[in-house]
C-alpha cells in the first residue's frame, strides 16, 4: 500500500512539477508571474515541496489510515494534517462500493467505499487486498438492514 | 376527492383517486398561457413587429398549450402517483409513494384568481421538483396532499408532542356529509375516507371507515395552530433579517464614524490610476449612488420578506407540519416529521439583542428552489422562549421547565478553546495592524504611529469581544435522544438532532486543534446537498471520543 501511495504520489508529483515549470518558464504559454521575480524560483521551491510532500506523506498515512470493523459500526481513523475518525453504525449503511484503478490493480490493490443517507460523508478504506475488499463488501452488504425509514 | 371535479369533466363519475387518468382544470390553459405570454413577447419582439408572424406564433403556441393539456393525464395508484404527459415525446412519470418528500400546494395570484392550486410534489433523489399539476380544484389537491402524505403513519419515529385535538378552519372546504361518523377514530389520523368505488384498491384506505356510501369532499384540516407570525412581527424580520440588515448596519457605520480621507484617498488614488480619471466630485457621487444602492437593496429585502411570510403560519398534526404564507403568492408546504433531520435556531447579532429568534427545519433531499440550504423556515421570526418551546415540540423533545425559560443552558466547551479563540483574535489584530501600517501610513497626514497604535487598540477590542462571543457561543449537550450543539457570533445557530437521526459520527482535528487538545464531532445527518451537518466545535478531545462512542452505540442499538 506504502508503495502504491509512492507511485501515486510520485506521478501526482511529476504532473504538478511540470505544470509549474511551465508557468513559471513560460514554455508554451505566456508567463503568468510577475516579470520581476527569477526564473525558475517558483518551479523550484514548488517542486522541492511537492517531492518532500510525496516522499514523507505515505508512509504516515498509512500509520494513521487504520479502519476496524468493530460490533455494530466500522471505525476508520485518518488524516495527517488534518486528522479524523469516523465511525459508520452498520444499520445506517445504503450501499458498499469497491473500486479499483488501473494503477492500483497493478498492485492487486482496492478500495472499499461505504455510503450512508449522509450526502458526501462516505467512508473509505483504501488500499485494501483486492480478493479481501470483494470479502468484506459482501460481508457488510448482507449485514441486516437499517429498519428505519428510507430518508 | 370521491366525486371528480365537476367543473373539469362533468360526465366523467370517476376520479384520479381510483386510478382513472384525469386532466388538469382546464384553467390550466390559461396559467399556461400567462407564463408563456412573456417569452412568446420576446420572440415577437425579437422577430420584429409583423402581425403575421405574431399570429402565426400566438396560434402555435396556443395549439401547443391545448394539445399539452389534452395529452396530460394523472391518477393515483395503490403507492404511486402517475403522470402521463408530453405531445411529441410521451412520457410516463411514476412517482412512488415512498420517495415522496413533500407536496406542497402554492397559488400565485391567478391561481386565486382562478380559483386553483398547484400542486408540487416533491421526491427524494430528484433535481427540482418532481411532478407538478398546475391546476387543480383547491378540495382535490388538499385531499391528494393529505392522500400522499398520510402513508407511514405508524412509523413515524419522532412524534411530536403537540396535540392534534382542535380542528381548525383552515384549508377546509364543504362537507358533503355533516354527520360523518369518522372525523377521528380514537387518534387515528384524520385522512381520506374511501369512497364506495375503491375497491380495488384497498391500500388507499387510511383510515378505518365503516360508513359504506359516505362521499365527503376534502377532510378539513385536524391541524394544531402552533405558531403565527403578525405582519409587524415580519416587517421586524426583514428589517434585522439576514446578512443584508448586518450590512446595512455596518455600512452606516463605516460612513459615520471613518473619517472620508481614510480610505477616500485610497480609492481615489486607485481610480485615478485608471485610464478614465475620475475627478474628486465623481467619487462622492459614486459613493452617494452606493449608499443608495444598499439602502434601496435593504427595503426592498424588507418588503420581499413580509410578500413571502406574509400571514405565516405553522400547524400540524401527528405526522406532519403544514406551512401557509404569502400575500400574493399563497403556499402551503408540508413536511412530514419523519422527513425532518434536524431543526436549527438561528439567532443573529441584532435579533439576540431584541430576543428574537427564527426557526429553521432541515430536510432532507429537499430540492426546491428558493430555500437556502435546503432548510424551510419553521418560523421566520418570533420571541426566543417560543422558537425554543416550538423547537423542542417539533423535534419530539418534552417541555423543559416553564415555558419563559427559553434557551437550554448547554454545558460549555473547555477554556482550551477559549485561549484558541483569543490566539486567534490577538493574532487577527497583528495582521490588521500590520496591514494598516504598511498600506495607509504613507497616506495619511497624521502621525502614522499614533494612527496605528490607536488603530490596533480598536481592532483589538472589536476582536476580543468577538472571541469572547464566539467562545460564549459554543455548547453542547446530550439529551439522550437527541444532541444539541451551538456555535456561531454573528449568526449563533442552535441545532437539536435526534439520535436517531444521526448517519455518520466523526471526530476531527485540524493542526491548531491538535495543539490545543481539542476536536471536533461532526453529527452527519442525512441533509441536503448544500448545506453545513451539524457539528460539535472545539470539544475537548476526549470528550469528543467520549461522546462519539456514546452516540454511535446508541444510533446502533436502535436508539429510540
Amino acid at each position: 500500500m506504502r508503495t502504491y501511495w509512492w507511485v501515486s504520489g510520485a506521478i501526482r508529483t511529476v504532473l504538478l512539477g511540470a505544470t509549474l515549470l511551465i508557468v513559471d518558464l513560460g514554455l508554451f504559454v505566456p508567463r503568468l508571474l510577475p516579470s520581476g521575480w527569477p526564473r525558475g524560483l517558483v518551479a523550484g521551491s514548488g517542486i522541492t515541496v511537492l517531492a518532500l510532500w510525496a516522499a514523507l506523506a505515505p508512509p504516515i498515512a498509512y500509520r494513521r489510515w487504520r479502519f476496524a470493523l468493530r460490533e455494530r459500526d466500522l471505525w476508520i481513523r485518518r488524516g495527517i494534517l488534518f486528522r479524523s475518525i469516523s465511525v459508520i453504525p452498520f444499520r445506517r449503511l445504503q450501499f458498499v462500493d469497491t473500486q479499483q484503478g488501473p494503477l492500483a490493480r497493478i498492485f492487486d490493490l482496492s478500495e472499499l467505499v461505504v455510503h450512508t443517507a449522509a450526502p458526501g460523508t462516505a467512508g473509505r478504506v483504501p488500499g485494501l487486498d483486492a480478493a479481501e475488499a470483494e470479502l468484506l463488501r459482501e460481508r457488510l452488504a448482507h449485514l441486516e438492514p437499517d429498519d428505519d425509514e428510507p430518508t | 376527492m370521491t366525486s371528480p371535479p365537476d367543473d373539469a369533466a362533468p360526465e366523467r363519475a370517476r376520479s384520479p383517486f381510483e386510478g382513472d387518468p384525469t386532466r388538469l382544470d382546464p384553467l390550466a390553459l390559461v396559467i399556461w398561457t400567462w407564463r408563456g405570454a412573456f417569452s412568446l413577447l420576446v420572440l415577437i419582439v425579437v422577430t420584429g413587429w409583423m402581425p403575421q408572424v405574431g399570429a402565426a406564433l400566438l396560434g402555435l403556441t396556443l395549439v401547443g398549450i391545448i394539445l399539452r393539456w389534452m395529452r396530460f393525464r394523472w391518477h393515483l395508484e395503490p403507492d404511486a402517483v402517475v403522470i402521463n404527459e408530453g405531445i411529441l415525446i410521451r412520457k410516463r412519470r411514476v412517482i412512488r409513494r415512498d420517495r415522496i418528500q413533500t407536496v406542497d400546494l402554492e397559488r400565485t395570484l391567478l391561481h386565486r384568481i382562478l380559483g386553483v392550486t398547484e400542486v408540487r410534489i416533491e421526491a427524494i433523489g430528484a433535481q427540482g421538483t418532481e411532478g407538478s399539476l398546475v391546476a387543480v380544484d383547491p378540495s382535490t389537491a388538499d385531499a391528494l396532499r393529505r392522500t400522499l402524505l398520510s402513508r407511514s403513519t405508524a412509523r413515524t419515529p419522532v412524534q411530536p408532542t403537540v396535540p392534534a385535538e382542535s380542528a381548525g378552519p383552515a384549508g377546509s372546504s364543504e362537507l358533503a356529509d355533516p354527520s360523518r361518523p369518522h372525523g377521528r377514530p380514537d387518534g387515528e389520523p384524520l385522512a381520506l375516507a374511501p369512497p364506495p368505488a375503491l375497491g380495488p384498491h384497498p391500500t388507499l384506505v387510511l383510515a378505518p371507515n365503516p360508513g359504506p356510501a359516505v362521499a365527503i369532499e376534502a377532510a378539513p384540516d385536524p391541524m394544531t395552530e402552533l405558531a403565527h407570525a403578525p405582519p409587524e412581527r415580519l416587517v421586524l424580520a426583514g428589517l434585522t433579517g439576514g446578512r443584508v440588515g448586518i450590512a446595512a448596519a455596518l455600512a452606516g457605520f463605516f460612513f459615520q464614524v471613518v473619517p472620508d480621507e481614510l480610505w477616500i484617498g485610497r480609492l481615489g488614488t486607485l481610480i485615478e490610476q485608471a485610464p478614465d480619471p475620475t475627478t474628486w466630485v465623481g467619487m462622492r457621487v459614486l459613493v452617494v449612488m452606493v449608499v443608495f444602492a444598499l439602502l434601496a437593496g435593504f427595503f426592498l429585502s424588507v418588503v420581499a420578506t413580509v410578500f413571502a411570510y406574509w400571514d405565516f403560519t405553522l400547524s400540524a398534526d401527528d405526522e406532519m407540519l403544514a406551512v401557509r404564507r404569502g400575500l400574493l403568492t399563497e403556499h402551503r408546504d408540508t413536511v412530514p416529521f419523519r422527513r425532518i433531520q434536524a431543526v436549527r435556531i438561528e439567532e443573529n447579532l441584532v435579533r439576540r439583542l431584541l430576543g428574537l429568534a427564527s426557526l429553521r427545519a432541515v430536510v432532507a433531499g429537499r430540492a426546491g428552489t428558493g430555500r437556502d440550504e435546503g432548510t424551510d423556515y419553521l418560523l421566520p421570526i418570533g420571541r426566543r422562549a417560543e422558537v425554543h418551546r416550538l423547537a423542542r415540540a417539533v423535534i419530539g423533545l418534552p417541555e423543559e421547565g416553564t415555558p419563559e425559560q427559553g434557551p437550554p443552558h448547554l454545558h460549555p466547551m473547555p477554556p482550551r478553546a477559549r485561549r484558541r479563540r483569543w490566539t486567534r483574535a490577538l493574532l487577527a489584530t497583528g495582521a490588521i495592524t500590520a496591514a494598516t501600517w504598511f498600506l495607509l501610513a504613507p497616506e495619511m497626514a497624521l502621525d502614522p504611529r499614533t494612527t496605528t497604535l490607536v488603530f490596533g487598540g480598536v481592532v483589538l477590542v472589536l476582536a476580543g469581544l468577538l472571541a469572547e462571543g464566539a467562545w460564549r457561543g459554543l455548547g453542547w449537550d446530550d439529551l439522550g435522544t437527541h444532541a444539541i450543539v451551538r456555535e456561531g457570533v454573528v449568526n449563533r445557530v442552535t441545532t437539536l438532532v435526534p439520535v436517531n437521526r444521526l448517519q455518520v459520527l466523526e471526530t476531527s482535528q485540524n493542526p491548531f486543534q491538535r495543539i490545543a487538545g481539542l476536536a471536533t464531532l461532526h453529527l452527519r445527518v442525512a441533509r441536503p446537498l448544500m448545506g453545513t451537518s451539524p457539528r460539535a466545535l472545539d470539544l475537548s478531545l476526549e470528550g469528543a471520543e467520549d461522546w462519539r462512542e456514546e452516540l454511535a452505540t446508541r444510533v446502533a442499538s436502535g436508539g429510540r
